[in-house]
């Protein structure tokens, strides 16, 4: 299990192993992907010496303790091991027997040819020969008689044991860099082109040792786990070459990675000559990668026309400060492992050691500070030395660009949340030709930004895939619709090629613009990647916007782009595809229509800011005949502001529909239940429910002849009844039928009784674990977003007989608007202030600006509750004539069926309301009417609900009948406050208050 | 007068044996069948498939005078070569040039038979034209010629038989004047007898941008093969004429960097490359080209560009060489000076590597994608102008462009699967799928 989790997932992994008793993907994987064990090639080394030779390196090299020292800073779990043996028998025995990562000969062993030795060894293996010695003629001599290359190394040695740890890490280095990906990508590399043995073995042992030094002391900042990890994978790493043509290969391949290069200015060229090539090759360098540190070395003096930039040094190898001026060198290249941020005084302020010091540091030190760091390109640098190359790019730019504090301070906040938000998410692939569009993956078209609502389906597919995984609900695939998105730069190149920057678009009506933008032509660097995901994709199609303001979590901009659902019905790939196309295209243009032109003022933002990705997802649902829709559509709370039948309001709850999800969104029929308890009734009695279940659905209807420019989305959605649902065959999952004569719901189809949409195969019986997902996704999100969130999500089986069913998640947001707060603090009752205060308040929220009241009159008898209906029913409509919202006050149960026990409004007669209050009737306390439609139209609506007692917190009728009147009826008046009243419900107490306005206290 | 005088003699010394003899040493026709014969091997065609295909199939060569502005009349010469209308209708250019040859154009027919069925279009291989120099006719002059052209030849071209199209010094004009003249002669209205039209009469939307762009599509598609971001990529293009401009204008699209272009100067009768480290800027330099497309040498340095010997487009440290101008460009005199950092030749040019140089930079290294596949995005968007002339209905351009996308890139996966699975170069995959689809149309319409 690793450790280099943080709590929250922790946490989250501990709430899966108990709910499902399976353990989420994510705890079996490493952060990147990998173990630590990786990232060690080298394990065992064999080490051919005379013993004298050995004992040298183990007493005065002190071995134990550099390993020791070697073994700890690399945070190995598995020692080195060193096995040593003093004759070619004992070596080609002991090779006989296992497998050494390394073969070091030191020395010329007694009695024997090293250059027959080794090719020997090489005939067998292919196992990285090492020769060290301490003789550089007779070295060099072998040097050039190794024709065969036999020798991978060779290296002269003065007595300090060093040199087998840099032996050991050079090698090491080098089949890491070359077989793992992901650290050849990180890792920071330095050149070194040097042929003479005596010279880069010095080198060598000196670059080795600032690495360790500096890798050392980074070990000891206080890092986590994970960050420790992200150090030693972006470690330094010397690449060697013995010549130009080596050493160009070397560059060609890491130059992404390079950080300095330290090159003889002569070597042996291929033909035997030497070339002076080394400052040629330092002058192509920096012409590649200018600013990089270049130091040239040579014996003899270096002949340059023109002056030399700043990053390219010379040092004559006849220096005695030579060993110096390389160790400065290298910790040039390898930058600071902390940064001090100092005021224009010099007194520090902070120190940067990571990620998050500089995080902190952006946001929290004063203006000076941050300036001054800026022109210093601290934070840039710092961010390189840590190798996050592409984010020390973007600081860089700010550092370089933006002189003002406070703007400097915005843009590199952004580009760091951006940046964190980035490592949440899922990784989004650029679409290839061949590309499948599998499960969990979204996939790109461009190189820009992905925009609010593509980053929301990012973080949702990252949740699925970290934490669910197949076998959790084998039945039910928990997935993301296929998804395509188009980033911000087509939108750019689309805009700039079509001219339309230049077009007053401002002046244009909203239909002018479409048409402009329509008859533009997209880019054809993305129509072949858009051709060829059309062709394969043949469900419906919706096109929605993704703009880099929206932001899809916290539903800032929700509504104001508009979205295109597409048929995708005909045979023509080209027909569909240009559809498509005009629905993108169209998709750009209500970036400047008016709605998004008035939001954006009401924002801090202009609307030069806005840039549009645009997503295309397949619509989730499947055929029938000739229509499309999903089996059941839905929403999922994680917390519910009217909980009933003994549900918390942590419970959550979860709403669902036969059809498409416009069911839900417009407030029609659907059935509700609680995931944390699916099998308690919300509603009533069977006769109850079946009043007010559903009775139809919504459906795509595949032959409507839908035209973009026109937006008659209507013509789009067909409304099928049960019947078509049960010859589509979709009913056996979410129906059940009722028999009047036992008065009783039987879930399924049965040919005599009732059929009614009440999902009790699915949630009752478990046909699908649809609850469970249901209840883990809605803890997952809530413990990994910190907020209570609202899913939408629908079920679908492709294949009508099969017992495996996709519960396809569309979207994740925030239940608290953008801009407010969830929590409600409402004081103890007071009555100069409240006109009532409940204990037993359902909703949540602060509703301000009502100034009508109506109300039940006092002392009215409820058996005149009927021909109340009416009278309350003319106001409503008045009130709702002028838009205008009130407060509904009486006595007993609001919406009952039963006259006696309250007035029996239907929700048309009071749909105009905000609040109800529910007073005492006659000290009989009746439940509060939850799990009737009555109740469910009220949730719709998010009317607070407010039920009082008698005495204390009841309403205050004195002062009511003070109030000027507008309407009296015989049982029912209606008054106006002077001022604005102020209602409070703190949903998660209960508890709620309506409170006078100034001028009426 | 006498100035006119003057330039007859000079335009009659040129007609005058209007199969010029080749240059020593070089034949395009030779080295096509070299080529092919080559494939034939690997192939195992036998010997009358091999004879079918490595000679054309029909040759016309006839005269046509004109009478000139002036009142007299000269004769030109012109021809059209049908290689293999096997798979369907000859599809090839027609050219206006002082020094063609009789073996240029077989060459060409030749290839374009190989280009057509290595994108799999429903097309044979044709080409012809004129052995004429336009520079020195008046606009009314070609007009006469282009029609003069179609007299001779009208009963043996036809949207079903043979579909001419502009080639080197011949423009959408010049086919509508044929298409014109072909109407004239047969009464009928027949769009789908030419392509290249402009836009609005016939024309197809993309077909400007189409050899250019679908050059890209391959290139895009082999660097990703490659493991090469196109964003890090350089390139040094040979040429300025309408595939090198789409293809820098794309390739810059995808974010790679051009450091030059070359053109011929029509002043000092050479040719100049122009180059910017910093990439080119497509914009400016088209401002400032003349409609023969000779770069104002003067502007060019004026807007920072290092004007070089023309032979030098091929010597700079790119990652990309795209030949886009006359063939025989590249050959074993010339291909030692292509640096060690090209890794790609991409021809946007026909037959601008000899097979000798071919063979050089295997060993260099070097992938070359050959002409006929890489420019072949010009026939493609062709063929779509045929299907929407003979539809009678007219493509939005993201339906032809998309549509060449996806053509294109099926045409390289085609060729770039065979050539890993054989581990042969791309221009044999190439050939070979090519020749083999012909010789198996040749087979089942029972001709062999």
């Amino acid at each position: 299990m690793s450790t280099r989790l943080s709590d929250k997932e922790k946490k989250i992994i501990e709430y899966v192993k108990e709910t499902t008793g399976i353990t989420p993907p994510i705890a079996n994987i490493t952060e990147e992907g990998e173990s630590t064990e990786d990232l060690l090639s080298i394990t065992d080394v064999l080490v051919l010496s005379s013993s004298y030779h050995y004992f040298q390196i183990e007493e005065e090299g002190r071995l134990s303790r550099l390993l020791h020292e070697y073994y700890s800073y690399r945070n190995r779990e598995k020692p080195l091991r060193i096995s040593h043996v003093e004759t070619e028998d004992e070596c080609f025995e002991l090779l006989n027997k296992k497998r050494f990562d390394l073969i070091i000969i030191f020395d010329k062993p007694t009695g024997s040819d090293v250059l027959t030795l080794a090719g020997i060894i090489r005939k067998n293996t292919d196992t990285p020969i090492i020769l060290i010695g301490s003789k550089i003629s007779e070295l060099s001599e072998i040097q050039k008689n190794d024709k065969e290359k036999v020798l991978s190394k060779i290296l002269t040695w003065n007595g300090d044991g060093k040199i087998i740890l840099a032996t050991i890490q050079l090698f090491d280095d080098a089949f890491t860099i070359k077989n793992n990906q992901s650290f050849s990508e990180q890792c920071r590399c330095l050149l070194l082109i040097e042929d003479s043995i005596q010279y880069y073995s010095t080198y060598l042992l000196l670059l080795y040792d600032e690495i360790w030094g500096f890798l050392s002391a980074t070990m000891q900042d206080n890092l986590s786990e994970e960050q420790i990890q992200r150090q030693l994978k972006r470690r330094p790493v010397i690449l060697h070459a013995s010549d130009f043509e080596e050493g160009r290969k070397l560059y060609d391949s890491y130059k992404k990675n390079l950080i300095g290069v330290i090159t003889d200015n002569e070597t042996i060229s291929g033909t035997g000559g030497r070339k002076q090539l080394g400052l040629e090759f330092a002058l192509m360098i920096n012409k590649e990668k200018p600013g990089t540190p270049i130091l040239i070395q040579s014996s003899g003096v270096l002949k340059h026309d023109e002056p030399l930039s700043d990053n390219i040094k010379f040092i004559s190898k006849n220096d005695i400060t030579l060993p110096l001026v390389i160790k400065d060198f290298i910790n040039e290249c390898l930058g600071p492992r902390y940064i001090q941020i100092t005021d224009s005084t010099g007194k520090i302020i902070t120190v940067v050691k990571n990620f998050n010091d500089l995080e902190n540091a952006v946001l929290s030190i004063n203006d000076e500070g941050l300036i001054q760091a800026a022109c210093q390109h601290l934070f840039s640098r710092c961010l390189k030395t840590w190798g996050l190359y592409e984010l020390s790019d973007e600081i860089y730019k700010a550092e370089f660009e933006i002189k003002n504090a406070a703007d400097l301070r915005t843009r590199l906040t952004s580009i760091i949340e951006n940046y964190r938000y980035a490592q949440t998410q899922v990784l989004v692939k650029p679409f290839e030709y061949a590309s499948q569009l599998s499960h969990l993956e979204i996939h790109r078209i461009g190189k820009g930004a992905l925009g609010g609502k593509a980053r929301g389906l990012s973080f949702l597919a990252k949740l699925i895939s970290k934490y669910i995984s197949d076998d959790m609900f084998p039945d039910l695939r928990i997935t993301i619709p296929r998804t395509i998105v188009l980033t911000t730069d087509v939108f750019d190149i689309f805009m700039m090629q079509n001219k339309l920057y230049d077009s007053n678009l401002y002046d244009l009506t909203d239909e002018r613009i479409a048409l402009k933008f329509m008859s533009g032509t997209l880019p054809a660097t993305v129509l072949g990647d858009l051709r060829a995901f059309i062709q394969k994709t043949r469900k419906p199609l919706i096109v929605r916007s993704s703009g880099v303001l929206e932001d899809s979590l916290l539903q800032s901009f929700a509504g104001i782009y508009d979205s295109i659902l597409l048929p995708n019905e005909s045979w023509e790939t080209d027909f569909r595809f240009q559809d498509v196309c005009n629905a993108v295209k169209y998709v750009y243009a209500s970036t400047f229509f008016e709605k998004a032109r008035t939001y954006i003022k009401s924002t801090p933002k202009n609307i030069g800011d806005e840039k549009m990705a645009v997503i295309i997802q397949e619509v989730a649902g499947r055929r029938y005949e000739n229509y499309f829709y999903p089996v059941v559509s839905g929403v999922a709370k994680s917390y519910n502001y009217y909980p009933a039948g003994g549900c918390k309001p942590e419970d959550g709850v979860v709403y669902l529909a036969l059809g498409l999800g416009k069911t839900i969104v417009d407030g029609g029929c659907s059935f509700c239940f609680c995931p944390e308890h699916p099998t308690v009734p919300l509603y009533g009695t069977p006769k109850d429910f079946i009043k007010y279940a559903q009775r139809r659905f919504y459906a795509l209807n595949l032959r409507s002849n839908y035209r973009i420019v026109e937006r008659n989305e209507e013509t789009s959605y067909s409304i099928l009844d049960l019947d078509d649902a049960k010859r589509h065959g979709v009913l056996d999952k979410v129906a059940s039928t009722y028999f009047p004569q036992d008065d009783r719901l039987y879930p399924g189809v049965y040919d005599e009784g009732s059929i009614v949409i009440d999902f009790a195969p699915i949630i009752q019986y478990e046909a699908l674990p649809l609850a469970k997902a249901l209840k883990l996704l809605l803890r997952i999100s809530e413990i990994e977003l910190g907020y209570p969130v609202e899913i939408e999500f629908a079920v679908n089986q492709e294949d009508a007989e099969s017992h495996k069913a996709d519960l396809i998640i569309l979207q994740i947001r925030s239940m608290i608007p953008s801009g407010k707060n969830m929590d409600v603090s409402i004081g103890e009752y007071n009555p100069e202030t409240d006109i009532c205060y409940s204990e037993n308040a359902l909703g949540n929220g602060v509703i301000e600006g009502i100034q009508n009241i109506v109300y039940v009159k006092p002392g009215f008898d409820m058996k005149n509750s009927i021909r109340v209906v009416s009278q309350i029913r003319r106001i409503n409509n008045a009130l709702m004539n002028n838009k205008t919202p009130y407060i509904l006050i009486g006595p007993g149960r609001w919406g009952s069926a039963d006259p006696c026990l309250g007035i029996p409004v239907i929700w048309s007669d009071i749909a105009g309301t905000k609040v109800i209050v529910e007073t005492p009737w006659r000290e009989r306390h009746i439940d509060p009417s939850q799990g009737s439609h009555f109740f469910h139209d009220l949730i719709s609506s998010q009317v607070g609900y407010l039920i009082t007692k008698e005495g204390k917190g009841n309403v205050d009728y004195q002062w009511l009948e003070s109030l000027p009147v507008i309407t009296d009826e015989e049982d029912v008046r209606h008054v106006k406050t002077i001022s604005p009243l102020l209602v409070k419900i703190d949903g998660k107490h209960g508890v709620g208050v309506i409170q006078k306005g100034k001028s009426d206290k | 007068m006498q100035l006119k005088q003057q330039e007859i003699k000079q335009h009659e010394k040129g007609t005058r044996g209007v199969f010029k003899k080749e240059k020593e040493g070089f034949n395009p026709f030779k080295m096509a069948q070299q080529q092919f014969d080559r494939i034939a091997d690997k192939l195992n065609l036998d010997e009358p498939t091999r004879e079918l295909l490595r000679n054309p199939m029909r040759e016309y060569s006839f005269a046509i005078p004109i009478r000139m502005d002036d009142g007299s009349v000269k004769v030109f010469r012109g021809f059209r070569v049908q290689h293999n209308d096997a798979r369907g209708p000859c599809k090839g250019g027609i050219r206006f040039h002082p020094q063609e040859t009789i073996d240029t154009v077989r060459a060409l027919a030749m290839w374009m038979t190989w280009k057509c069925s290595v994108v799999d279009l429903p097309l044979g291989g044709g080409k012809g034209g004129v052995v004429c120099d336009p520079h020195n006719l008046s606009e009314r002059e070609q007009e006469r010629l282009c029609r003069g052209w179609v007299r001779q030849i009208s009963r043996d071209i036809g949207p079903e038989r043979d579909v001419p199209a502009p080639d080197v010094m011949t423009s959408g004009q010049h086919m509508l004047w044929i298409m014109d003249e072909y109407q004239a002669i047969t009464g009928g209205y027949y769009p789908g007898l030419i392509t290249g039209k402009p836009v609005g009469l016939g024309g197809s939307l993309g077909r400007t941008e189409a050899t250019g762009y679908g050059l890209v599509y391959i290139l895009r598609e082999l660097l990703k093969e490659m493991n090469m971001d196109i964003k890090n990529t350089t390139a040094s293009i040979q040429g300025f004429g309408n595939v090198a401009r789409y293809t820098a204008d794309l390739y810059i699209q995808y974010g790679g960097r051009v450091v030059s272009v070359s053109c011929w100067d029509n002043n000092d009768s050479c040719t100049y490359s122009y180059y910017k480290d910093k990439g080119i800027k497509l914009d400016e330099l088209i401002k400032i080209t003349d409609r023969f497309g000779t770069i104002d040498k003067k502007q060019a340095e004026k807007l920072g560009y290092e004007t070089l010997p023309g032979e030098e487009w091929l010597k700079h440290e790119v990652d990309i060489l795209i030949p886009a101008a006359l063939e025989n460009s590249i050959t074993q005199d010339n291909v030692d000076q292509i640096q060690s950092t090209v890794k790609i030749v991409i021809c946007g040019a026909n037959g601008p590597v000899t097979p000798e140089a071919e063979d050089a930079l295997e060993r260099k290294g070097v992938m070359l994608v050959p002409d006929f596949l890489a420019n072949a995005g010009g026939v493609v968007c062709s063929y779509f102008e045929q299907v929407q002339g003979n539809m009678n209905y007219y493509w939005t351009k993201e339906e032809v462009l998309g549509k060449l996308d996806n053509k294109m890139t099926e045409a390289f996966y085609n060729v770039w699967d065979l050539a890993k699975k054989k581990n042969i170069r791309l221009s044999d995959s190439a050939y070979m799928i090519a020749v083999s689809r012909v010789a198996e149309a040749c087979k089942m319409r029972g001709w062999v």
